[in-house]
């Protein structure tokens, strides 16, 4: 069962770049408290929104612009969510490393899709939506959903995992149907 | 033992006549539940955890079936060939649609097109 659930952390961390060995000072996402763990969430689900505009903008294929408005729908859904939650409880998402890599690392990708057209925007858009959702979806489950202390954000963590889930399911369908 | 077979088949005959004399029909025994509108349903699907629940379900031609969003992420049910459509549902919406012998009964949820269900018309 640890051993498992290491392994899992482990590919997780993997999958997002991040180091799995490191100094005894480096910060690793399982010691982001809920403000912390907000704030990457948040951060996420703006990411996500910005790769669908950009679909929206370079593709021509119908699906893609289809599944790219959910991206756009449900992410702000599950933001809202969670700022309705945070202004509830009367704090503020707090900044961190690992909100701060990911924006990092989405520029990058951002830039690289900027550059491709038709069929290569698709597959590279398709390919990236199933990678990104795996990553985030191993991290919401293996490490946000058991570290959360508070009950109401880990309740809004759980249901935002079945969206999340249900994503990935719809990215790996676009990504096996893409001519 | 032949008489107690003698009567029953008697006691039959009794009826039907009885039932011929109130001048009732038999297929009124039978019961026919679309011809009665006391005998319609009304269906509830909710769509909850990026589900339909249930996924499958029984209906008659007449009843009804109404769709309630949990959610809080929008969804859609819409027939497969969009013949019938609920077009947008967000949190707290409802669409309700009768059930009429010709309607095809796989649906999906447009914005989340792995959302699949299906409903069965049965006789
Ligand atoms: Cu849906």
């Amino acid at each position: 069962m640890f051993t498992s659930l290491t392994k899992r952390l482990a590919s997780v961390l993997v999958v997002l770049g991040l180091s799995v060995g490191g100094a005894a000072n480096a910060q690793s996402p399982e010691d982001l408290n809920d403000l912390e763990i907000a704030h990457v969430a948040y951060v996420a689900d703006n990411i996500d929104i910005q790769y669908a505009h950009l679909a929206l903008a370079l593709s021509e294929n119908p699906n893609i612009h289809e599944f790219a408005r959910t991206m756009i729908r449900d992410h702000e859904a599950v933001n809202e969510q969670a700022l309705g939650l945070l202004a509830k409880l009367g704090v503020e998402a707090k900044d961190n490393f690992l909100s701060q890599k990911l924006i990092a690392d989405s520029k990058g990708i951002i830039d690289k899709l900027t550059a491709l057209r038709g069929a290569e925007f698709d597959k590279a858009y398709a390919d990236n939506e199933l990678g990104y959702h795996k990553a985030v979806n191993g991290l919401v489950e293996g490490v946000f959903i058991p570290n959360i202390q508070n009950a109401e954000v880990k309740a809004l963590f759980e249901a935002g995992l079945k969206i999340f889930k249900a994503h990935e399911k719809h990215a790996q369908m676009m990504v096996d149907t893409l001519p | 033992m032949i008489s107690i077979i003698k009567r029953i088949v008697k006691t039959g005959t009794v009826a039907l006549v009885c039932a011929a004399v109130l001048g009732l029909s038999v297929k009124l025994y039978a019961g026919d539940s679309t011809e009665s509108p006391a005998m319609l349903a009304e269906h509830i699907v909710y769509i909850e955890n990026m589900e339909f629940s249930p996924s499958q379900l029984q209906v008659k031609v007449g009843d009804s079936i109404t769709w309630i969003n949990k959610d809080f992420v929008p969804h859609t049910a819409t027939a497969l060939d969009k013949s019938w459509d609920s077009k947008n549902l967000s949190k707290g919406d409802e669409y309700t649609l009768v059930v009429t012998a010709d309607i095809p009964t796989d649906y999906y949820c447009f914005y989340h097109t792995n959302m699949v269900a299906s409903i069965e018309i049965m006789e």
